[in-house]
């Protein structure tokens, strides 16, 4: 069997969906998943399947380290039949409980896309930017049930959230907040999902702002033109992004990403640039990226 | 090996702050004295502040008999305490809408440069009351305010400072009383702190009002200098 075709090695979220669901997914769980990387195999059939290569990390930003708060940023990424998915929330620094927040919103994501893609094998298919919506919608009914269950407002639990699904040869981006979500096209690092916020630089919109999750724009593309994706949260917009082009993504800091991964970067090398990084400003960064292994060339 | 190349030339996002300083005739002497030191203190502050020396733009008003803009909107590691003299009435009103128009520049300036920015402040101290009408300045500051477009912290210096002035310009924020001009430079210690916590605020908003929220960042205990 040609090594390409080689099925999931690892899979970082193997726990099968359940009746009760892990809202409260500790920080342990999530630093043990993030530093395994993900080969999948991605394509309709044997002949056009490909493997993609997925690797992430999340650290805690110096700012919270001097504020002994924890990270507030939560990632995850699963595979599936039908594809991939990537996740990165980002908790409110104001808010309470903004860990929880973005952790509840990422376990929710990755268990309900999990079983979504467990229904497609016996339903009627659903299209990839149905996926997003409905993981959109139950991460944030995540975010009331746990406001709820601990008695208190919704905005303690404030977070945004971002996705990159792959789902029977389409991608499909959006997100609700200030994160990047950079898609490599053909060779062309594109915005797929320009982030959200008010006037002001601290003002952000959150999975809880009252946003019709229907207008929600959702990007798709045809997976055989992308290269790679990567998803970040907004501690790393000084230095990966263009500020004065809306905070559109820094071309060459994907490019180079990208390109990294392709060449064999895991989840530790990852980690470890986002531990020396200067960012500009000493918020919690994270990075999920997918890469196609031969860039299509 | 994972060496992204980074952008390094997006510029920090600004925090404009405009501080309109009372220089009328009863400010001679040792209370003029005690506000410039506070500012030569406030201008050390600020630049030891890594975020703010780079983030916070200061720009001073002073308001003795004339209006003047003193300083113009200048980064905060580049800020140097200005001359100030003492004299003549408190055109309030007059400095209040100076204020205003310095903002709105700034404002404009950092959009059409793609600049980034926190919601400005206006500070205003005076140890005394308005000598010009201050009706239209009043009604536009709290329309602006309302709008979220401005925080404004009004600050009475010692027992003659018209509180009841100062409680009309903000429905955000009840004015705050001075001991006396000792505490000029544990105020500037204060704003200094508290523009670096705004300064360093990411993604902080609540989420309450949606689009239209407005981080309210924690700002430190005003007791230094604060009339408890």
């Amino acid at each position: 069997m040609d090594e390409r075709m080689t099925k999931v090695e690892q899979q970082p979220n193997k726990s099968s969906p359940s009746a009760d669901p892990p809202l409260a997914t500790t920080a342990a769980e999530f630093s043990a998943e993030r530093k395994i990387a993900v080969s999948c195999n991605v394509g309709q059939d044997a002949a056009e399947a490909t493997t993609w290569r997925i690797v992430g990390a999340r650290m805690r930003g110096t700012a919270h380290e001097v504020d002994g708060k924890p990270c507030q940023d939560a990632i995850g990424w699963t595979t599936s039949e039908s594809g991939f998915l990537l996740t990165v929330a980002d908790g409110a620094g104001s808010a309470l409980a903004a860990a929880v927040g973005s952790e509840t919103a990422v376990a929710r994501v990755l268990q309900s896309y999990e079983q979504l893609a467990l229904d497609m094998q016996k339903q009627s298919p659903v299209s990839g930017e149905e996926v997003v919506r409905h993981l959109l919608e139950k991460a944030r009914t995540a975010i009331y049930e746990v406001a709820d269950k601990h008695g208190k407002a919704v905005s303690h639990y404030s977070t945004t959230l971002a996705l990159a699904v792959a789902w029977h040869g389409m991608l499909h981006a959006a997100q609700i907040g200030d994160g990047i979500v950079a898609v490599d096209v053909e060779g062309s690092v594109e915005d797929a999902a320009p982030p959200l916020h008010g006037e002001y630089a601290n003002e952000a919109v959150f999975l809880t702002s009252g946003i019709t999750l229907s207008e929600v724009l959702v990007s798709s593309y045809d997976l055989t033109d992308v290269r790679g994706v990567a998803l970040s949260s907004d501690g790393l917009y000084m230095v990966a992004t263009e500020v004065a082009r809306a905070r559109a993504p820094f071309a060459p800091f994907f490019e180079d990403a990208f390109t990294a991964v392709r060449a064999g970067a895991g989840c530790a090398e990852v980690e470890a640039f986002l531990a020396r990084v200067d960012d500009r400003t000493g918020d919690d960064k994270s990075l999920v990226l997918a890469v196609h292994p031969a860039g299509h060339e | 090996m994972f060496e992204p190349r980074l952008n390094e030339d997006n510029t920090d996002p600004r925090c404009a702050c405009v501080l309109l300083l009372d220089t009328s005739a009863s400010m001679r002497g040792v209370p003029l004295t005690e506000l410039l030191a506070g500012l030569r203190q406030f201008a050390e502050d600020v630049r030891e502040d890594t975020l703010a020396r780079k983030r916070v733009e200061v720009s001073i008003i002073s308001f003795g008999g004339n209006v003047q803009v003193v300083t113009p909107f200048t980064e905060a590691q580049h800020f140097e305490p200005p001359q100030l003299a003492a004299g003549g009435a408190t055109p309030l009103g007059q400095a209040i809408l100076a204020g205003m128009q310095e903002l709105t520049q700034q404002k404009r300036a950092y959009k059409s440069a793609g600049v980034e920015y926190f919601r400005p402040w206006l500070v205003l101290m005076t140890d005394g009351s308005p000598t010009d009408d201050t009706s239209q300045a009043v009604s536009k500051l709290r329309r602006l305010e309302a709008k979220k477009g401005v925080v404004v912290m009004p600050i009475g210096v010692g027992d003659k400072a018209d509180m009841q002035f100062l409680s009309s310009l903000s429905a955000e924020r009840s004015p705050a009383l001075m001991r006396d001009v000792s505490s000029f430079a544990e105020f500037f210690r204060w704003l200094s702190a508290s523009l670096g916590s705004v300064s360093v605020s990411a993604s902080s908003a609540s989420s309450d009002e949606g689009l239209a929220g407005v981080a309210q960042v924690p700002l430190p205990s005003p007791s230094g200098w604060m009339s408890a």
